[in-house]
């Protein structure tokens, strides 16, 4: 018995049986101004590693694929022939293109007020939570405000502000929750993220009718963030788990992985 | 004994730092080694128990501080890692070299299993939590991953951190 009651083991239950009713009345509250500093002290150094991960992962994805470059590059000296002849045609569809690049315009600017923010840090537990993100408060941040990437993609919301950084909690945290609709029928619903796995529609009405392939994109019901936002695509529908409501699995666009720039969207013109 | 605390929180420091922007890069979502604690576990091996405990507890608040999970969460977790790995390891009398290889794999499949349970108490927030701890443990495949990428991991610390302290000359 002696043995068992050891002052290791007195030592470690007093800590966990300390911390948990810390965690349990919610008192670590009291140390949220040092996570600011924490942040604030880890978000350079966070950044410049970031960046460096980055541009080492592409060199990776490019050595592997040389003996796919290798093949494609047979064919393209091929398909240049073709090329050559064909040049006039494609300048002028060229042009065009530039004109309607334009006219599309690939960063809503005229909508919204955007402050352009790096990615400094990712979620450590691997889950793919949240990103630190190196504006803050002093940059004219708020918490709520959503947070883009091109072409209008929601990507998540502001979760926490500290003067130089905040953290962007995305779209698959599971605390996310974010009203909805579907583009081509008008179903309304609520996204959140699934358990970090991924993005559900849910709540939607049985009556409602939701289509695989179907976009799905920000209600601005709420006020907070604003409509017409793109979250995902429906890649399929399937009642929940009580029978009374519909769910959509949805696929988004982009790979928060990969994100490097986003845009924190602080008011709507 | 000031070299040795800023040592360890520099050590800390980068550890969190490659953590949160350098391994979500190069590793799956799921898969991603556990930088933090294969460092709790591999410096409680080597330091013991009774040189080490507090600085678990430094490094919890730090790591929970540098995230988003209240605070505690890593502290109990790398509280729990420190005393059960100390513990099993006078036990079975284990050495990280030569035959202790199989006790090590043991600890980094322990410690794998904590850091997984970490994510726990930030997901159970409004969902049954047997499904939530299910959703955490239900791919063996990538637990068994995570377990090969930590072990690696696990090993290149156990190597680097006596060569570090013997060349600070820390006890």
């Amino acid at each position: 018995m002696r043995r068992i009651i050891s002052s290791k083991f007195l030592r470690t239950f007093l800590v966990v049986a300390s911390f948990t009713l810390i965690i349990v009345f919610g008192l670590g509250n009291f140390f949220d101004p040092l996570r600011s500093n924490i942040s604030a002290i880890l978000s350079p150094f966070g950044k410049f590693t970031y960046v460096i991960s980055l541009k080492t992962e592409a060199v990776k994805d490019s050595l592997f694929s040389i003996g796919q470059l290798k093949k494609e590059n047979e064919a393209l000296i091929n398909e240049n022939q073709k090329l050559i002849a064909e040049n006039a045609e494609l300048k002028d569809q060229r042009n065009e293109n530039e004109f309607l690049r334009q006219q599309l315009q690939l960063l809503p600017r005229n909508r919204f007020t955007l402050e352009a923010a790096s990615v400094a840090s990712q979620d450590s537990t691997g889950l793919g939570n949240w990103i630190d993100i190196d504006r803050g408060l002093e940059d004219g941040l708020r918490e709520g405000m959503a947070v883009i990437v091109s072409r209008g993609i929601l990507v998540g919301k502001v979760q926490e502000v500290f003067p130089h950084t905040s953290k962007v909690m995305l779209l698959s945290h599971p605390k996310s929750a974010l009203n909805v609709l579907t583009n081509d029928t008008g179903a309304k619903g609520i996204v959140r993220g699934e358990y970090g796995l991924g993005v559900i529609m849910d709540m939607v009405l049985q009556s409602d009718v939701v289509n695989v392939g179907g976009e799905v994109v920000t209600s601005g019901i709420g006020g907070v963030v604003p409509r017409g936002l793109y979250v995902g695509v429906i890649r399929e529908v399937r009642p929940s788990k009580d029978h009374l409501f519909q769910q959509a699995v949805l696929t988004s666009s982009i790979d928060p992985s990969k994100l490097q720039t986003v845009f924190v969207i602080k008011n709507e013109k | 004994m000031i070299k040795k605390s800023l040592i360890y929180w520099i050590v800390a420091f980068v550890a969190l730092v490659i953590q949160g922007s350098l391994l979500p890069v190069f590793f799956k979502s799921g898969q991603i080694p556990s930088l933090i604690f294969m460092l709790i576990l591999a410096w409680s091996l080597i330091d013991g128990f009774e040189r080490f405990f507090w600085w678990t507890i430094l490094f919890g608040i730090m790591t929970d501080l540098a995230g988003t999970s209240a605070l505690g969460t890593h502290v109990i977790a790398f509280s729990l890692l420190t005393y059960a790995v100390t513990f099993l390891s006078r036990r079975f009398s284990g050495d990280i070299r030569g035959g202790g290889t199989l006790l090590a794999i043991l600890f980094v499949t322990i410690g794998t299993l904590i850091a997984k349970a970490v994510a726990i108490p930030m997901l159970s927030f409004s969902d049954d939590f047997p499904s939530v701890v299910f959703s955490v443990y239900a791919h063996p495949v990538e637990i068994m991953l995570s377990v090969f990428y930590n072990s690696i991991l696990f090993f290149i610390i156990s190597f680097f951190i006596p060569r570090l302290k013997k060349f600070f000359t820390i006890e």
